[in-house]
């Protein structure tokens, strides 16, 4: 069974794309459409990663991030930030709340899937 | 490492269409919030949706290398955030400048979707938001090197003292190496706000100009991290941990694997509308087929409850809320005003209204001439309102609200109202008879007479030869009416009224001559059997029914005619002559215009359940035709 | 009592028939006619439609078209030919013009020809029955002459008083 990853982000364009680049190696995608959408589908299957954009409604992606921390099954999921914010202070609030890693927007889908690699449960 | 990312999506085409069309969505929401904001007390969550809007759309640009639309969006992005932060005031020239930065990003998207042969010149737009973005935070402070020398003489001791002194004031003084004798050189950092040419005027003042050399020290930027990748965790100890976090949970994830849940998020989905008429089509027949059916082999109560309900559902798939109307009218109305330097506020109320998609397509274009006319034509200027004792801001408000069979529309204004005279003179110089002592009411219906313009000048804003005229046609042609009513000098009122749906409607059957008509429910009133001595006749008028404390005027069909139904319309009511009563039921309307022509008298046409088409009666005809020898003869009246 | 006939376009056979175009004929009085067949949606028998009063003596009526209200005008009528009687050999072409489904009542239909470009010539300058205006040329085959119309144009037109002018483009 191939791995499951959950993508987050508001807005639907860049969900496609992250899907497509993912899929396309092989892994099977879920997308979310804000935070709170992804809590609740984390909460009914164990992903083997989730990249989430930060900037959203209803429950932004570091917020996320510490929610699903707080789930012992994601204890070992890797959580990676996909946003066009780099500040260091947004950062080090990500860091705090348990993001495995944080990428910049616009992505290069090869550093992406060079990172999945990596962290795929 | 790919350049482009883009590139490494391979074909991202596929891509532009939903980019395209969400983008369309963000900036419609964007100047739907701009122009909601109260600048006096802006909506933080409102300036934060926009940003939210805004920065998706930059996001999306960037993947599909839309550097044009990534460059704007990034300095509209700037501002954004300026303001949600509230380090930047909100005023007017924000908005404005926002919402025309809005404007050039609609058509940079237009220029990428193909549908603009060139891409917009966005520097002005680009320009004021940064101007505005700038304007806010303070210059950072630069680092000057100062060198003054070689020196012929020494500069002045307490000259030098207090320059230096000055400086110290205008910013910081740094390091600094003076060497004040003749060949020497005097030399200094400065961190300053200002500009270098005031530097340099100040240093003037000491010495040669041409002994100034300022250098510029170059900021040693705060560490900004443009790394396109930062990991928190390396991937080993990642993973060494993840081996132990595993063992321990490997029982509950066993447990918590469900079944995938289906994918995206379909909370609504987008159907093409010829789907959707074509189901309409199709359940409309269904109906019909059921009413067969039951006229020949007698109704079944569930099958007529489900075809009703299936009917109910389709229809209100149709209904759009009339909002999708209203929503263009303040930006409008904002922009005119502007251009006509007339002030003027909008107020909408009822846009939850909802009607049949294909009247919406159809009211749109009346609706917009009637608000442009309203700050056009109804609108005084500030002075003239202050003179006359008004509010400096005149108010459009424009409400739609159902009653009974009818959607309601009003567009109301608190502007110079209708001038009486005007239109009368107006009517003599076109030839126009108009009877002594006319009603107001009915000066004010020489106003949809074809051509029929008191303005002034045709402005280039309503004047396109679109006049009240067509606006009524149109409104007619849906099976509504227009009213107007003003008083001098207070404003003015246009009333429109259309059927909630073209589609289905409650009728009542009757026969005339052998023929099957149909009138809507809604305006009949009652019917019964009349003897022809309760018929009054008035020289030249027709006959009038006496019904309770009511005489109506009798229309005919045909020669015979025993029962009166009584029908009820906006301007009142009549008695129509029918030979047989022959039921109610649920009609699909058929529009004649679609393959025909919009014939007076005629709403409409239906297809009964035998298959053969009956025709529609159009009750407001009815009840205002007078039926006279000067009036061309009615189709289906007499 | 219907006859109904619906008449798929058919693919090219050989390479004249690609060339060419195919038109439907049908005869009114002494002259034959030829439209374009991708106008003619179906060919209909006869059925009385329901007359509108107060519309010209030509327009016959309205019938319903699987659930779609389509005027029906007699072409015999409009262009002042003797004979018109309805019965069931009376022949309707329904055509789908200028976005309308319209229907016409010709004497008799013929059959569906194509028409290579040199048997196309320019229109006569004598008129037919039908105003020069709506004729885009005389079609030859063997011994038959078909006055080819321009049959949107023809149904669209004011006289035929099919169309509301003032209000189109509303």
């Amino acid at each position: 069974m191939s791995k499951s990853i959950l993508v987050v982000d508001d807005t639907r364009s860049m969900r496609k794309m992250v899907a497509t680049v993912l899929q396309a190696a092989g892994y099977s995608v879920e997308e979310a459409g804000d935070g709170a959408e992804a809590l609740e589908r984390a909460k009914t299957r164990v992903f083997d990663l989730v990249v989430t954009d930060h900037n959203m409604p209803r429950m932004d992606g570091v917020t996320l991030v510490r929610e699903l921390r707080g789930l012992p099954e994601y204890d070992a999921v890797a959580l990676i930030v996909l946003s066009t914010e780099t500040g260091a202070e947004l950062k080090a609030k990500g860091r705090d709340a348990g993001a495995t890693g944080w990428m910049a927007k616009p992505f290069d889908p090869q550093k992406m899937l060079d990172i999945v690699r990596q962290f795929v449960a | 490492m790919s350049a482009n990312p883009a590139k490494a999506l391979g074909d991202a085409s596929a891509f532009h269409a939903i980019f395209f069309e969400e983008a369309d969505e963000h900036l419609a929401s964007v100047e739907s919030l701009l122009l909601r904001l109260d600048p006096g007390a802006p909506d933080a969550e409102a300036l934060n949706g926009i940003f939210r809007a805004v920065h998706s759309i930059k996001g999306s640009a960037g993947m599909l290398g839309f550097a044009e639309i990534v460059s704007l969006t990034h300095v509209f992005e700037n501002l954004l955030d300026l303001l949600r932060k509230g380090e930047r005031a909100l005023a007017r020239p924000e908005v404005d400048a926002m919402l025309r930065a809005g404007d050039v990003v609609k058509s940079q998207i237009a220029f990428r979707r193909g549908s603009l042969p060139q891409a917009p010149d966005m520097r002005g737009a680009e320009a004021d938001l940064r101007e505005l973005a700038n304007a806010s935070t303070p210059a950072a402070p630069r680092k000057f090197s100062v060198r003054l020398g070689p020196l012929a003489s020494p500069i002045d001791a307490a000259e030098l003292e207090m320059m230096l002194a000055g400086l110290a004031d205008m910013g910081e003084l740094g390091e600094r190496a003076i060497d004040n004798i003749a060949g020497g050189e005097v030399r200094f950092e400065l961190s300053l706000t200002g500009a270098e040419a005031d530097l340099r005027s100040v240093l003037a003042l000491v010495v040669d100009p041409t002994l100034i050399t300022i250098g510029k020290v170059a900021e040693a930027k705060p560490p900004v991290n443009d790394e396109s990748l930062e990991l928190f965790e390396a991937p080993a100890a990642f993973r060494a941990r993840r081996g132990e976090s595993r063992r321990k949970s490997e029982g509950r994830r066993e447990a918590d694997r469900s079944a995938p849940a289906p994918q995206g998020d379909a909370s609504s989905i987008r159907v093409s509308v010829e789907k959707i008429d074509r189901l309409v089509n199709l359940v409309g027949e269904l109906v019909i087929t059921e009413a067969m059916l039951a006229q020949e082999h007698g109704s079944l109560p569930d099958l007529s409850r489900h075809t009703r309900d299936l009917q109910e559902a389709v229809m209100a798939i149709r209904m759009v809320p009339i909002s999708a109307v209203f929503s263009r009218f303040p930006r409008l109305v904002r922009e005119l005003a502007q251009r006509l330097g007339k002030e003027v506020e909008i107020k909408t109320s009822g846009e939850g209204t909802e009607l049949d998609r294909g009247m919406i397509e159809k009211i749109t274009d009346p609706l917009t001439h009637l608000v442009r006319n309203a700050v056009d034509h109804g609108m005084e200027a500030p002075e003239a309102r202050i003179a006359a004792g008004k509010p400096r801001a005149g108010t459009v408000s424009i409400t739609a609200s159902q009653r009974g069979g009818s959607i309601v529309i009003e567009v109301r204004d608190d502007g110079r109202g209708l001038d009486r005279n005007r239109i009368l003179a107006r009517a003599a110089e076109r030839g126009m008879n108009v009877p002594e002592g006319a009603s107001d009411r009915e000066v004010w219906q020489l106003v949809f007479e074809a051509g029929f313009s008191t303005a002034e000048a045709v402005t280039e804003v309503s004047g396109r030869g679109v006049g009240m005229d067509v606006v009524r046609r149109n409104i007619q042609s849906l099976g509504g009416t227009v009213e107007l009513a003003s008083t001098a000098g207070a404003g003015t009122t246009v009333t429109v009224s259309v059927p909630l749906t073209l589609a289905i409607i409650e009728a009542m059957t009757v026969g005339v001559a052998g023929k099957t008509y149909v009138l809507p429910l809604a305006s009949v009133v009652e019917s019964r059997r009349v003897g022809r001595d309760e018929l009054r006749g008035i020289a030249g008028h027709g006959s009038t029914l006496r019904v309770r404390d009511d005489y109506l005027p009798v229309r005919r069909m045909g020669e015979s005619g025993e029962i009166a139904v009584i029908v009820e319309s906006e301007s009142g009511r009549a008695a129509l002559m029918v030979d047989e009563l022959i039921g109610q039921q649920q009609v699909v309307v058929k529009s004649l215009e679609s393959n025909f022509r919009r014939i007076p008298g005629l709403s409409g046409a239906t297809i009964m359940g035998d298959g053969s088409v009956a025709l529609i009666l159009d009750v407001a005809h009815i009840v205002s035709h007078q039926g006279d020898a000067k009036c061309k003869p009615l189709p289906t009246l007499q | 009592m219907q006859t109904v006939t619906n008449l798929a376009v058919a693919q090219p056979r050989t390479a004249a028939e690609a060339e060419g175009r195919e038109f439907l004929t049908f005869r009114l009085g002494a002259e034959e006619y030829g439209i374009e067949i991708l106008k003619v949606q179906e060919i209909r028998g006869w059925e009385v439609p329901t007359a509108i009063a107060g519309t010209p003596e030509f327009i016959k009526g309205v019938i319903n078209l699987r659930g779609t209200i389509v005027p029906i005008v007699d072409l015999r009528l409009k262009f002042g030919l003797e004979k018109a009687n309805y019965d069931e050999f009376t022949v309707v072409i329904i055509l789908s013009v200028a976005r309308r489904v319209v229907g016409i009542v010709v004497d008799a239909v013929s059959d569906v020809v194509t028409l290579a470009p040199e048997q196309i010539r320019p229109a006569p300058e004598f008129g037919a029955s039908v105003d020069a205006r709506f004729i885009t040329g005389l079609g030859t085959l063997g011994e038959r002459m078909l006055v080819l119309a321009d049959i949107e144009r023809l149904m669209t037109s004011r006289d035929m008083q099919l169309v509301d002018h003032a209000t189109q483009n509303a």
